[in-house]
């Protein structure tokens, strides 16, 4: 029997109901840009050097590669979002097909990890569509410290001059797929859950081939612990050049 | 039932978004979280898909509805539905969603040849692995480099062809070698070198050749610089043209795959030289170009950006500007990614044809469901006008109240039943049934127009208000309705008055007719067929036959044929005028016998007698009172539709305005989102799935379910 409207039934006035915050309101429109999946070629074979002496696709607009890092963010926030709901989902009675409470710690960190893993795929399809070599490994820079200024080791560069101003424990990452000499730009660092920042950071290549790489991150204070990432990019070109992680304990 | 009081959703407007969106909210998965009622004016549900029974159990439809096999959440929604209707087989002729649609596989387009000749083109789209809204393990992820490759396959293929027909009747060149080159970069880039030297390129072998060698680039794009591609691809295409054009230019069936094999080739240009691949807006990046100018852009000849081809796939969209068949315009990236889903995604069959009318094959089994879900519906509620709250700081702004007229009531405030039983099947009647109705028998007496725009007669009103009566809306009425029942949005929000400015939409007609003879014996050959890119005033022709047993004649019917085209638009002042829908309805039964008179012959030679006059005999009328007069008033016997009710409105996807769009993701009200074919739904183009998919995108700013990557084919390119 067809029922008719609700307000009968539901006549007592209540705080209005509001449409719940998305995740995202956009389609991610290229996987290749985010996931670099056939980027990579159809066959998932690992790029190599252009045979005519350039590398990628030549001519990729560099508002789009801006336009790529805003996506990726965006897909980010969503997935971190997702977490965020599906932990909001565990407050409330459980309905059919979200899983159990004792769940809630395995799926956040899973989306943890999601998201740390997702930001490395989606970066490394920037650098192939950007024209840069995913197959070769990255030069990686660790070090980990309150506040720590030192010399440290990569395969491109034997100096590394690192200034941290952190009230937590923070272990920095920076990923350089390639030698660099220009100026770079970083951007702020995103919060893998939340909306906080790291603004203040900079990474600064010596003029001379074998000079140190300067690194500055001024962490905010009272900022929460995780794990903030942001990209490195050529200030004049505009291309990705390598990425910045800093985990706060 | 949770313990929480429900969350109450009004959906205005039961076409598929807004059922689509009732379906998702109403799952058992939200445990009744969602009080879901929907409101449509009139007596039936379907909108620009409805239908109804008339005389003898004819279905009257709105126009030419096809379903096709990339419509996965369209097929995905019918598929549950059906399972949850669990209808006896035993019972019911359509049970099963494989009773209610059925692959079709031949399609094709009217060819107007260079000498002036119309002939049909027919080709057999073959099957597909799986069923369209086959549940896949993983989200599918489409990509630009993919369909690119894809394009340059099949240049490839049509290439083959053209040679099997050219070396058919010519002596043989050596064959190319064929499968993939396994060539690695350098190599490949050498290749190309030596391909563009002086005669690499000739006779279709070094073609075929070329194009394995574009195949393997594409495959691995990044590593070639674009200029390099796009000279190769240049002088590839010149070397075509050169070979080709001189060979087919006489022969019609190989003119048009030559016309084909341009047209991709121009694609794969442009997807190169605008960086389609990497770029994040996908087919979006070139929504602000007209679809032909584009491919015009890209080198396609003028003969084969005015081909049957492409002319069918505007005539599809209905893509006229105003209704003007001298405005063509679709965005070029919409285009691009229909046809790139429509052709590389397809799954079973290319189309799918229903099996009875649209409303007894969709919406009654959906509304069926839905009052069993426990979903209301209020019918004969025409809404006025959605108004807008006074907001606190800081707050988004909301829907107060959402104005209607209700235009019947039923005896004793009972819910009116829409459906009629016809042998066994629910089926939506072309008319109300009066008899539920206070004062039904004046009304029919007095033609009440429950669904014109033009026909305000009403017996009361009712505003419904933001908390006492509900909480949230779902706006799926037609875009054309927009501008009507949303004066305050559109004056005070800027993004919806461009939003009505932009997105514009037209009016269409449809004629459908039924036969004594069937096509074979009226002239037409090539089988059961839907065919497009025909003249004006009805380009598009499918063959119906698996509707003759749906429905009850008097007299035997052979043949059912559909027609169906975008009609003129009329001018504001016009549209002003109550006998507006009356005028054009007779402009169409005109525009009607015109055709009968003078195109239809091209396709059924047999419709006229030996002295060239069309055989008015030959239509079948409902009842078995047949006029003394063999003349073109037994059209009235036919049935004819000007579709020109503001809502009805095929929504169009002109250059330049999709980006006007506004999403049913939207967050700028705090209660309301939108639904509909209109809207930006991740596929902009007015079809059955585009409606679907932005009435489960609305569900999911409702409820966050479905997630987005199961509304398929949003996240594409
Ligand atoms: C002639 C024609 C042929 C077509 N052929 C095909 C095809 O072959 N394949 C395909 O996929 N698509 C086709 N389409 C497009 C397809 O029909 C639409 O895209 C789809 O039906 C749109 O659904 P919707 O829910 O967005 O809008 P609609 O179907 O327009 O639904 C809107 C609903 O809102 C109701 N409404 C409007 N105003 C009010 C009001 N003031 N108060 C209350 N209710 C209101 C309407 O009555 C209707 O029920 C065709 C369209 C036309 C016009």
């Amino acid at each position: 029997m067809p029922r008719q409207t609700p307000a009968a039934s539901a006549k007592k006035s209540r705080a209005r109901a509001k449409k719940p915050a998305l995740p995202r309101t956009e389609p991610v429109r290229s996987w290749s840009t985010l996931f670099g999946s056939n980027a990579t070629g159809a066959h998932g074979a690992a790029p190599e050097p252009s045979p005519f002496g350039f590398g990628g696709v030549a001519g990729v607009a560099t508002d789009s590669v801006r336009r790529g890092v805003e996506l990726g963010y965006r897909v980010l926030d969503d997935y971190m979002r997702q977490g965020a709901s599906a932990a909001g989902a565990f407050a409330k009675p459980t309905p059919v097909g979200i899983p159990s409470t004792a769940d809630l710690p395995k799926m956040t960190e899973r989306m943890m990890q999601y998201t740390s893993d997702f930001t490395s795929l989606w970066f490394d399809a920037m650098r192939i569509v950007s024209g840069h070599n995913a197959g070769r490994p990255a030069a990686d820079a660790r070090t980990a410290g309150s506040s720590s200024e030192g010399p440290a080791t990569s395969d491109h560069r034997s100096r590394w001059v690192l200034e941290v101003r952190s009230e937590r424990p923070a272990e920095i990452i920076v990923t350089l797929d390639e030698p660099v000499t220009g100026e770079l730009v970083v951007e702020p660092l995103r919060a893998s859950s939340g909306k906080k920042t790291i603004a203040d950071v900079a990474v600064r290549p010596s003029a001379e081939p074998e000079g140190p790489l300067r690194v500055r991150v001024h962490v905010p204070p009272k900022l929460p612990p995780g794990r903030y990432t942001g990209v490195v990019v050529d200030a004049e070109s505009r291309q990705p050049k390598g990425r910045l992680t800093v985990t706060l304990r | 039932m949770s313990a929480e009081l429900p969350i109450r959703v009004a959906i205005v407007g039961g076409g598929c978004a807004g059922l689509a969106t009732a379906f998702e909210l109403s799952r058992p998965i939200h445990r009744g979280k969602y009080a879901v009622t929907v409101y449509q004016m009139g007596f039936r549900l379907g909108g620009k898909g409805a239908s109804g029974r008339g005389a003898a159990d004819r279905i009257e439809e709105h126009g030419l509805h096809l379903w096709m096999g990339f419509y996965e959440n369209a097929f995905r929604l019918m598929r549950e539905c059906y399972a949850e209707l669990g209808r006896d087989p035993q019972k019911c002729r359509i049970a099963d969603w494989t009773d209610a649609f059925v692959p079709d596989h031949l399609c094709g387009v009217m060819d107007h040849s260079p000498t002036g000749r119309w002939s049909p083109w027919t080709v057999h789209l073959p099957p597909m692995p799986g069923l369209p809204g086959d549940p896949d393990a993983e989200p599918v992820r489409w990509t630009v480099a993919d369909y690119l490759q894809r394009s340059v396959t099949l240049v490839r293929t049509l290439l083959e062809t053209i040679r099997t027909g050219v070396e058919g009747r010519a002596t043989g060149s050596p064959s190319a070698p064929s499968g993939p080159i396994g060539a690695a970069p350098g190599e490949l880039s050498r290749m190309m070198e030596r391909l563009m030297g002086y005669g690499g390129l000739a006779g279709f072998g070094g073609l075929i050749q070329g194009l394995q060698v574009l195949d393997e680039v594409a495959r691995a794009l990044p590593r070639f610089p674009r200029d390099a591609i796009l000279r190769f691809h240049g002088v590839l295409a010149d070397a075509a043209r050169a070979e080709i054009e001189r060979m087919t230019s006489k022969d019609d069936g190989l003119r048009r795959l030559w016309e084909v094999a341009e047209l991709v080739l121009a694609t794969i240009r442009g997807i190169i030289r605008d960086g389609l691949v990497a770029d994040p807006r996908g087919f979006s990046a070139i929504d602000h170009l007209d679809c032909r100018e584009w491919l015009r852009q890209n080198g396609a000849s003028e003969r084969a950006v005015q081909s049957a081809f492409l002319r069918a796939l505007y005539d599809l969209a209905f893509a006229y500007e105003d209704g003007d068949v001298g405005r063509p315009g679709i965005a070029a990236g919409q285009a691009v990614r229909g046809a790139v889903r429509a052709f590389f995604t397809y799954r079973g069959a290319f189309f799918w044809k229903m099996q009875s009318g649209m409303g007894d094959v969709v919406f009654a089994p959906l509304y069926e469901v839905l009052v069993r879900r426990g979903v209301g519906f209020e019918f004969f509620h025409r809404l006025e006008n959605v108004g807008l709250g006074s907001s606190e700081a800081g707050e988004r702004p909301h829907v107060e109240t959402l104005a209607f007229e209700v235009q019947a009531k039923t005896r004793q405030g009972e819910p009116y039943r829409p459906l009629v039983d016809v042998r066994g099947l629910p089926c939506w009647p072309a008319e109300p049934d009066w008899a539920q109705l206070v004062g039904g028998a004046g009304m029919k007496r007095e033609d009440r127009q429950f669904e014109s725009h033009w026909d305000t007669r009403n017996v009361g009103k009712k505003t419904l208000t933001v908390g006492r009566d509900f909480d949230l809306v779902v706006l799926a009425v037609g875009v054309g309705a927009v501008p009507f029942v949303c004066r305050e949005l559109v004056e005070s929000d800027p993004r919806w008055k461009e939003m009505v400015a932009k997105v514009k939409s037209v009016p269409t007609q449809a004629l459908q007719l039924w036969l004594r003879k069937d096509i074979a014996d009226l002239g037409w050959k090539a089988g059961s067929i839907n065919i497009s890119g025909y003249v004006e005033p009805f380009d598009t022709w499918a063959d119906m036959p698996q509707l003759i047993r749906e429905e009850s004649f008097p007299t035997p019917v052979k043949a059912v044929a559909y027609f169906c085209s975008v009609l003129r638009d009329g001018s504001a002042a016009e549209m002003r005028e109550p006998d507006y829908p009356a005028r054009r309805q007779a402009e169409v039964r005109g525009n009607a016998i015109r055709f009968l008179k003078q195109d239809l012959r091209l396709l059924w030679p047999n419709i006229v007698d030996p002295r060239g006059r069309f055989r008015w005999d030959l239509l079948a009328g409902p009842t078995a009172r047949v006029p003394k007069n063999a003349d073109e008033g037994r059209i009235d016997s036919q049935y004819m539709r000007a579709n020109v009710e503001p809502s009805d409105r095929y929504c169009l996807s002109l250059p330049g305005s999709l980006a006007a769009r506004i999403s049913p993701l939207d967050q700028t009200y705090d209660n309301l989102t939108v639904a509909g074919d209109w809207t930006d739904c991740g596929f902009n183009e007015g079809c059955v799935e585009a409606a679907v998919m932005s009435g489960r995108l609305a569900a999911h700013a409702v409820s966050l379910y479905p997630p987005l990557d199961q509304i398929v084919g949003f996240d594409h390119p």
